[in-house]
């Protein structure tokens, strides 16, 4: 049995492609049940992000069976079949497991190391056991997925320095900052990049925010959804003592703070650091104001750059990474080696069993024992012997099953029975 | 051999922590501070072994000091690190740390300058708490020279190696001020504790001796920024600024203390 894959992604398929293929979640009971009556595919699970659609399935023929999963997809999608297959990518045995692996760590993501797609791989392990595609593979699969993502993001910086402009804002100021619950916000600004920015804060937890806008009403509707408060356009500038971020983002022409107002508001707020993040082309905030003491000023330029280094530093960290993903590879592909050694000790068993059955029959039979009582007690004892015998063979089996060795009949045995040289 | 284990985990902590700041391996950082805790213990069984050979604490020679002396610093490492979870601090103390300990080791052989007649009570109040509020003064002037390093990325804009394995300006001012505080209050009860064994050694407090003159100094100098910061309130810039100022102080006491306790 091996796992394949069939799926595309934003490097395989445009974005127009991969909405018709989406599976929304009410369509994914019918598309298990009909993958999973195909007689030859065992266990199936299905991934289905904004970004990528994918179907893992458990088979012995790969080959056959991921064209069946294809004819089942281009149905359902109304795509032809041949027009379908550009977009696609086909991973088998090993490659399918470690792209699941690589997937669910983030370093298949359209934003290297996102974090967001651990859930959602966790949600699609959940959706395949709720939709009968789990069996044992799938379960092993998927404790080794999350083990080893777990690892990759633990042990790696691969989710660290951010990669979009106004999320780095937000770590920049928790550079500076520490932690943010103590902290106030000023936005300067309504639009996409201060809603964002404003978001970023609220997630990383600040104490509070203050909204401006030259519309109020919008500044009020900003507020309103990030839980903070909206101060008049042409009052904003004496809440800058109570700020320690500014983040502006405004169609101004001219500076809307300068430093004589950063110089003031500095003396009430006994020179605790200010951190102003300028987004806005022509800029909003006086780049003198960074010659200022305990006042740090970055511009879009800074923030690009801090994203390109991000963004360098999180493909070094995908090669850290990529040693976490094969060590999981590696321990997954121990298990399924020994998985094989199961039906030669179920066989070793019956075979056990059918011997001792026919062993005490012969016996009863030839010493004339009727009584009930009496074969019990002795089928008790032939038991416990048996399972006595079997028992360090069969240990010695599973946990040697893994080692790919070849050893002579002899030395197997001196392995399984843990025989000692006789002098 | 407990003095050369010490310094053998103190120079595998700092090697650990030079490759977290290289490498950013989050298992370097569980390493570095495993030897930091196995230091600390190694220095603490040493600590003990020279008071039973002795039969008295061993404040009484170069080597015990400065023993005592590696011993807080890593203490005040290990208590930092637990509330505040900066490795990074252990960058500028376990070098410290090494230079300590085999000053003490090398001091080894050298006598005794205190009468063991003259110690009591007080003089092992005074001594550990003196050194336990050294230790945390040192710790908040590697903070400072750590907030001045650290300010310098941003107002440059340098995101580099510093930049990330650097605490944040926030948490290195706070990591300041909690040094300072403790360092302050516990070098006060070593200075008054101190100024009592004078009195019971002596039978006078000789205010001219210049290990008092500069100790009062150096007093002074913290007792002026942890009062200054809690009345009118300091920026973190300032405040990281008067640690190494006081910090000078507290070398100039040593250094006059050694020369003419010693001379």
């Amino acid at each position: 049995m091996q796992l394949a894959v069939l799926g595309l992604n934003h490097n395989t398929a445009p974005v127009g492609v991969r909405e018709t293929l989406a599976v929304d979640g009410s369509e994914l009971a019918e598309i298990y049940s009909e993958i999973m009556n195909n007689d030859r595919i065992y266990e199936a699970m299905i991934i289905s992000t904004c970004n990528r659609v994918e179907y893992y399935i458990v088979t012995d023929d790969f080959l056959c069976n991921i064209e069946s999963v294809l004819e089942i997809v281009s149905e359902h999608c109304k795509m032809d079949r041949s027009e379908l297959r550009k977009y696609t990518y086909i991973h088998c045995g090993e490659d399918s497991v470690r792209h699941i692996f690589r997937v669910a760590s983030g370093l298949d993501s359209l934003v290297m190391g996102e974090p967001q797609i651990f859930g959602q791989v966790k949600d699609s392990f959940e959706n395949c056991r709720l939709y009968g595609g789990a069996g044992t593979f799938m379960k092993k699969l998927e404790e080794y997925t999350i083990k080893t993502t777990k690892k990759v993001r633990t042990y790696t910086g691969i989710g660290e320095n951010p990669v979009s402009v106004s999320y780095a804002a937000v770590e920049l100021a928790s550079k500076i900052f520490g932690s943010l619950s103590d902290k106030h916000a000023l936005i300067i600004g309504a639009g996409e990049m201060c809603e964002l920015a404003s978001k970023h804060l609220v997630t990383a937890g600040i104490g509070g925010i203050t909204v401006t806008n030259r519309t109020f009403e919008k500044a009020q509707k900003l507020a309103s959804e990030v839980g903070g408060s909206a101060v008049d356009f042409s009052s904003f500038k004496a809440c800058l003592a109570d700020s320690d971020i500014v983040i502006s983002s405004t169609g101004a022409t001219d500076l809307l703070v300068t430093a004589a107002d950063v110089k003031e508001a500095m003396v009430v707020r006994k020179r605790r650091p200010m951190f102003f993040i300028d987004i806005a082309v022509p800029r909003d905030i006086d780049p003198k104001i960074d010659e200022l003491e305990n006042a740090y000023v970055y511009s879009i330029d800074d923030l690009k750059a801090v994203v390109d280094a991000n963004r360098k530093q999180r493909e070094k960290e995908a090669v850290k990474a990529m040693e976490y993903i094969e060590d999981g590879l590696t321990a997954f592909y121990d298990w399924l080696e020994s998985m094989k050694i199961i039906p030669v000790i179920k066989s070793l068993r019956q075979q056990f069993e059918d011997k001792k059955e026919e062993e005490l029959k012969r016996f009863s039979s030839k010493f004339k024992i009727e009584d009930k009582n009496e074969l019990a007690k002795i089928e008790y004892l032939v038991s416990a012997y048996m399972n006595k015998v079997l028992h360090t063979p069969l240990k010695n089996l599973k946990n040697a099953s893994a080692v790919k060795g070849k050893y002579s009949l002899d030395e197997a045995l001196k392995i399984l029975f843990e025989l000692e040289d006789v002098k | 051999m407990f003095f050369d284990l010490t310094i053998l985990c103190a120079v595998l902590a700092l090697l650990h922590v030079t490759l977290y700041i290289f490498m950013g391996h989050q298992r370097l950082v569980i390493i570095t501070n495993t030897f930091a805790v196995l230091g600390l213990v190694f220095a603490s069984i040493q600590f003990i072994d020279l008071w039973k050979d002795r039969h008295m604490l061993p404040f009484g020679s170069l080597s015990g000091l400065f023993l005592f002396l590696s011993l807080a610093l890593l203490l005040v490492y290990v208590l930092m690190y637990v509330k505040y979870k900066r490795v990074s601090l252990g960058l500028f103390i376990f070098p410290l740390t090494v230079l300590f300990i085999m000053i003490s080791r090398l001091a080894g052989g050298m006598p005794e300058y205190v009468n063991p007649n003259a110690a009591s009570f007080w003089l092992y109040i005074h001594l550990p708490f003196t050194i336990i509020g050294t230790a945390f003064f040192m710790v908040s002037t590697v903070c400072g020279i750590m907030y001045f390093i650290q300010e310098r990325q941003l107002k440059n804009k340098k995101f580099g190696i510093i930049f990330r394995s650097f605490p944040p300006l926030d948490t290195i001012d706070k990591l300041i001020n909690t040094t300072l505080y403790i360092g302050f209050y516990t070098f006060t009860i070593g200075l008054l504790s101190g100024l009592v064994w004078m009195m019971y050694a002596n039978g006078v407090i000789n205010i001219y001796s210049p290990k008092l003159v500069f100790a009062i100094i150096t007093w002074i100098i913290y007792s002026g920024i942890t009062f200054y910061k809690q009345l009118k309130g300091l920026s973190p810039k300032h405040t990281a600024l008067s640690t190494i100022i006081g910090f000078i102080s507290v070398l100039i006491t040593y250094v006059g203390v050694a020369f003419f306790v010693m001379g």
